[in-house]
């Protein structure tokens, strides 16, 4: 590999590429469709506010107020305490509560029968109320499992899943991301049958333009027109909506890592894919085929955990899964530690999508 | 002795159970214009791409400047400038940006309004490739392939598709090229092109070579010469045969089988002296089509 041809070459797609009309409206226009549109549907307009969890603590101890103080930790939920005597039925009527949580009088002795008992009411009509119920309900029965009988203070375990249950468009910033990646991987499925056809690729070969190094530069071009998207993106998720991101410059910094690996493995499957077919028409097929069941697989918009088992292990198996996961730790819970383990496998992944893919399209050009 | 750039021994190439090219050899000299004239589907293109190293053969020896394309094919693309046939590029570049990628990928001395002006290409420099016509297309192709000013330049069928006018000004940059050292291997299935442009020409037919030589040579060889029809009034035709010239009769014409310019001359010559003038004179000359159309037994197939 060249780094000067390659940048030779990335400079000559970079002015094909945004002469080109829709070049310019998935790199800018549709970021923001798509965030505008979402921004509607799911943030609430103007502020951002978190979901309000009522809580009713019928079993006051060190413990219980422990998990209340939990809650309130994680950061996604605005905790309103109400006194005991309150009838909650009638608060949540009066007060368009979607959710509330009550901690019954005799959860403690419970718990020593090795029983964990709380209520939640939720409102039934708001889907998103009724599933958060179920994973706070696990999320507490496991934390208070594993962390009182250390004699530890319960605390909640921060959940992306559970996250994706707020109201906050926050929690659909990292999904977006992926979706501007995947525009980018568009751009490429139709541009291989393209070239191959028109035998752009040889007429490259005749500079000495290989394939890894079509495919550097692809990776170069399309990650910093993704880093561009997505600037656009969580600029207007701030301005418009009040998102709330964790953001350092060790978040964004990783973030950008995080982007950059996963283009190199999603644009080698876009080369990949794009080697199936001469024609452009077949390849718009392919792409649907393929994109399309990974983005709902790798929990952009569905929690995984609430999928069948068998899709769950499809899911592990998917770049892109990784790749949610990362940017859901980083930017939403700058949480470093959790992303490491990801980084590592996406990079593996990279580096065996990369070669392989520039592999078998060299000898797939071969004549 | 010549020196060879190109020797092709015996090569073969088969698709599957097809076999396109049955077993050709040819050798090329450095600097001169060496045209494969053949049908569609005549093995031209097979042929070329094998010795540009982009395709392997089935069996055969190939050399080209010394080297093995199949083994030495990056080595031999620094050496080579190819226009394929149906040329294409990236359609949203203009002319001047894609010589200028060439130029800088291949570390080449030429300047970008340099290959333009070789090419005939100068006002074309901002235009995208994507409104270009066919023969600026072609032109570009023809640009880029002089970009690392190549020992050898392979020309697929560079007119095929052009209207005669663009036609003629691609032969005349390759015309242009003619003397400039390089040696140019040319496929195309226009006869007055070959006969126009080549030093030598070999006629391919079903991945067979069946003559190489010059283009006189083959006229020569295999055409019947030139035929020289006049007419006379009745005085002038008594002159006329007082002469005794060799002839025949075709309705009321007079037609004479020429070898040469010389007796073309000297049977003018004589005229003039006897003070007889011929009428509509015409002279026909067999061209490689005659003899091309004779040799493929007419088939005509333009697939
Ligand atoms: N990739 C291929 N696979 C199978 N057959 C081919 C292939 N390329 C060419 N052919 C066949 O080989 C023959 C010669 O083709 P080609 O070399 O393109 O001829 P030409 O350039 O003289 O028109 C044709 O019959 C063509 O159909
Ligand atoms: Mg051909």
């Amino acid at each position: 590999m060249k780094l000067r041809r390659i940048l030779l070459y990335l400079k000559l797609d970079a002015k094909s590429f945004m002469r080109g009309k829709t070049g310019p409206f998935f790199l800018i226009v549709f970021p923001i469709i798509l965030i505008l549109l979402f921004g509607s549907i799911f943030g609430t307009s103007g502020v951002a506010s978190k979901t309000t969890l009522v809580v009713q603590n019928l079993d006051p101890g060190n413990d219980t107020w422990a998990i209340v103080e939990g809650l309130n930790q994680t950061g996604l939920f605005s905790v309103v305490v109400i006194a005991p005597n309150v009838n909650i039925s009638t608060y949540i009527a009066q007060n368009s509560i979607d959710s509330a949580l009550q901690i019954p009088e005799n959860f403690s002795a419970n718990f020593a029968n090795g029983v964990i008992s709380l209520t939640y009411y939720s409102n039934p009509s708001n889907p998103i109320a009724s599933a958060l119920g179920q994973t706070l309900a696990n999320d507490i029965a496991q934390s208070y499992n594993s962390n009182l009988a250390g004699g530890k203070s319960v605390s909640l375990v921060n959940r992306p899943v559970l996250a994706k249950f707020t109201k906050t468009i926050d929690y659909y910033i990292p999904g977006f991301i992926g979706f501007t990646i995947l525009s980018g991987v568009f751009a490429l499925i139709y541009q291989v049958p393209n070239y191959r056809e028109k035998k752009i690729f040889r007429q490259l070969s005749f500079v000495g333009l290989t394939k890894s190094e079509w495919l550097a530069a692809s990776v170069i071009f399309f990650t910093l027109s993704t880093f561009l998207s997505d600037l656009i993106l969580v600029g207007i998720g701030y301005a418009v909506f009040g998102a709330n991101l964790s953001l350092t410059i060790r978040s964004i910094l990783l973030s950008a890592l995080v982007i950059f690996l996963g283009m190199i493995s999603f644009l080698s499957i876009g080369l990949l894919a794009g080697l199936l077919t001469k024609e452009e028409n077949s390849a718009s097929l392919i792409g649907n085929v393929i994109f399309y069941p990974m983005l709902f697989l790798s929990g952009v918009f569905f929690p995984i955990s609430d999928m069948p088992a068998f899709l769950q292990v499809v899911s592990e198996f998917l770049p892109l899964t990784y790749f949610i996961k990362a940017l859901d730790n980083l930017i939403l819970f700058n949480d470093i530690q959790v992303v490491i383990l990801p980084i590592i496998i996406m990079a593996v992944i990279a580096v065996l999508l990369f070669f392989s893919a520039s592999y078998i399209a060299t000898k797939k050009e071969r004549l | 002795m010549p020196d060879t750039v190109i020797k092709i021994t015996d090569l073969r190439k088969s698709y599957g159970k097809f076999e396109a090219v049955k077993g050709i050899s040819f050798e090329i000299y450095r600097g001169e214009i060496f045209s494969i004239l053949g049908h569609n589907g005549a093995g031209k293109t097979t042929t070329l791409e094998i010795i540009e190293g982009q395709r392997n053969r089935s069996s055969g020896q190939v050399e080209v400047l010394g080297m093995d394309p199949e083994t030495r094919r990056t080595e031999i693309f620094r050496h080579v400038g190819i226009l394929p046939q149906d040329f294409n590029f990236l359609e949203l570049i203009n002319c001047g940006e894609a010589i200028d990628f060439y130029i800088k990928s291949l570390d080449a001395r030429d300047t970008v309004d340099g290959i333009l002006e070789r090419v005939d290409l100068l006002d074309k420099k901002d235009s995208l490739i994507k409104n270009l016509s066919g023969g600026e297309k072609h032109k570009l192709g023809l640009g880029l392939a002089l970009v690392n000013d190549p020992e050898i330049l392979f020309l697929d069928e560079p007119t095929t598709g052009l209207d005669p006018v663009a036609r003629r000004s691609v032969w005349k940059i390759i015309e242009k090229l003619k003397g400039s050292g390089k040696s140019i291997v040319l496929t195309t299935h226009y006869l007055e092109e070959a006969q126009k442009l080549a030093d030598r020409v070999c006629i391919m037919d079903r991945g067979i070579i069946t003559i190489t030589a010059t283009p006189d040579e083959i006229i020569h060889k295999y055409g019947k010469g030139s035929v020289l029809r006049l007419s006379f009034d009745e005085d002038d035709m008594n002159g006329f045969l007082r002469l005794g010239l060799l002839h025949r009769r075709s309705g009321d014409f007079i037609e004479m089988d020429i070898s040469s310019m010389d007796e073309f001359f000297s049977i003018i010559e004589r005229f003039k002296e006897a003070r007889i003038s011929p009428q509509n004179l015409t002279l026909t000359r067999d061209t490689l089509e005659d003899i091309f159309i004779g040799l493929m037994g007419g088939d005509t197939n333009e697939a």
